[in-house]
């Protein structure tokens, strides 16, 4: 595959479906630099990815399974390293828009933020309305796996939601 | 909250614009990332070809053009034997790589093997190739020139040097980047109904 041609995949891929790096983005880093560093790893790994995608899936799902794989990994590794650099006198690939965000999603994805990294990919799965089978397809695990990990996600939040209900 | 209610938060925010991407900075940055670790072993490996083809053959035709026949003979043999070696490793490699899932635990298996094949990789060139060059080359300064043993003495420097330099990129980058992989692919894998906070099962 030529760059031109990857060159266009990675914008059209990246114009469609750029919500799911966000989402992934704000469920794994909490500060404007860790998003930033995230958002580059993710797309050079989606970028890297093109020339072996095989259109046996929907790119959505290829770029959800490589952005939270990428997500994942990145994830301890800055735990056990964290980057100290600081963002000042470099352009940004990133700009938070104004938009308000709402305070319940905000919660939301403080939630998922406590959730163990693999159970962070399972959550956003699970929220964006993907069944057992396609989350089993797509993490590699059986579906009954994916069946005890979903229920204990789910008993949690529905848990922690009632404490915080009446502030909302 | 029951999950439904939770599932209409979520979709709502979908369609936030969270945001804004530059995309000339972006992609200045993986034009120049973009080599990944798939070129990184491409690489060692036909510069690990490449160098010992090229002694190799230099070795024969000047041992051909001298009548030198024990020393840069035995020399060249060895050249060419790890050129041999090198792209039969790498034509396996190409092999083993292609049975991954294209699953997150498939990518996580991948890297896993990844890590194993780029020591395993440090741990031949030592074993089978500076060791056996140092001890081919001691052996030939014992009847031949002056010249040999001195690269003899180099050579054990090299292969020394090698071999911490090895053990120190194991311990700090590779060991710890596979340990990292098989927690992940461990926490992906189970079912046990066990903590899954974060800090509470590190």
């Amino acid at each position: 595959m030529d760059e031109k041609t990857q060159k266009q995949i990675f914008d059209d891929w990246l114009s469609q479906h750029k919500g799911i790096l966000f989402k992934i983005i704000l469920a794994y880093a909490f500060n404007p630099h860790d998003q930033e560093d995230l958002f580059q790893e993710i797309s050079l790994q989606v970028w890297k990815s093109i020339p072996d995608f095989r259109n046996e899936s929907k790119p959505s799902t290829w770029i959800y399974r490589v952005a939270l794989y990428t997500a994942t990994v990145w994830v301890r590794k800055e735990k056990k390293q964290p980057s100290t650099q600081p963002m000042t006198g470099v352009e940004r690939t990133l700009t938070v828009t104004n938009h308000p965000r709402d305070e319940r999603s905000e919660w939301l994805y403080q939630q998922i933020g406590q959730l163990e990294p693999i159970d962070r990919s399972v959550c956003l799965l699970l929220l964006d309305g993907f069944s057992y089978k396609e989350m089993a397809e797509m993490l590699g695990i059986s579906e009954s796996n994916v069946g005890v990990k979903v229920h204990r996600i789910k008993q949690h939040l529905i848990q922690e939601s009632k404490e915080v209900e009446h502030g909302f | 909250m029951d999950f439904e209610e939770l599932q209409v938060i979520w979709n709502n925010q979908s369609h936030e614009k969270m945001y804004a991407i530059n995309e000339n900075v972006l992609h200045n940055y993986i034009k120049q990332k973009g080599q990944s670790i798939k070129h990184t072993l491409n690489l060692f490996e036909f510069i690990l070809i490449g160098v010992n083809l090229l002694v190799g053959v230099w070795l024969t035709i000047e041992s051909l053009d001298n009548n030198n026949t024990s020393t840069q003979s035995i020399l060249a043999v060895f050249y060419l034997a790890f050129a041999i070696y090198g792209f039969i490793r790498r034509l396996i490699r190409r092999n083993e790589e292609k049975p991954f899932d294209q699953t997150v635990l498939g990518e996580l298996d991948k890297a896993i093997w990844r890590v194993d094949y780029l020591m395993q990789q440090g741990k031949n060139v030592i074993i089978w190739y500076l060791i056996p060059l140092a001890v081919i080359l001691g052996i030939m300064s014992f009847f031949d020139t002056k010249r040999l043993l001195l690269a003899f003495g180099m050579m054990v420097i090299v292969t020394a040097a090698t071999y911490y330099g090895y053990r120190w990129e194991n311990k700090k980058f590779h060991e710890p980047n596979k340990n990292n992989l098989e927690i992940l692919r461990e926490k992906l894998t189970t079912s046990e109904d066990q903590s899954f906070i974060q800090g509470d099962n590190q």
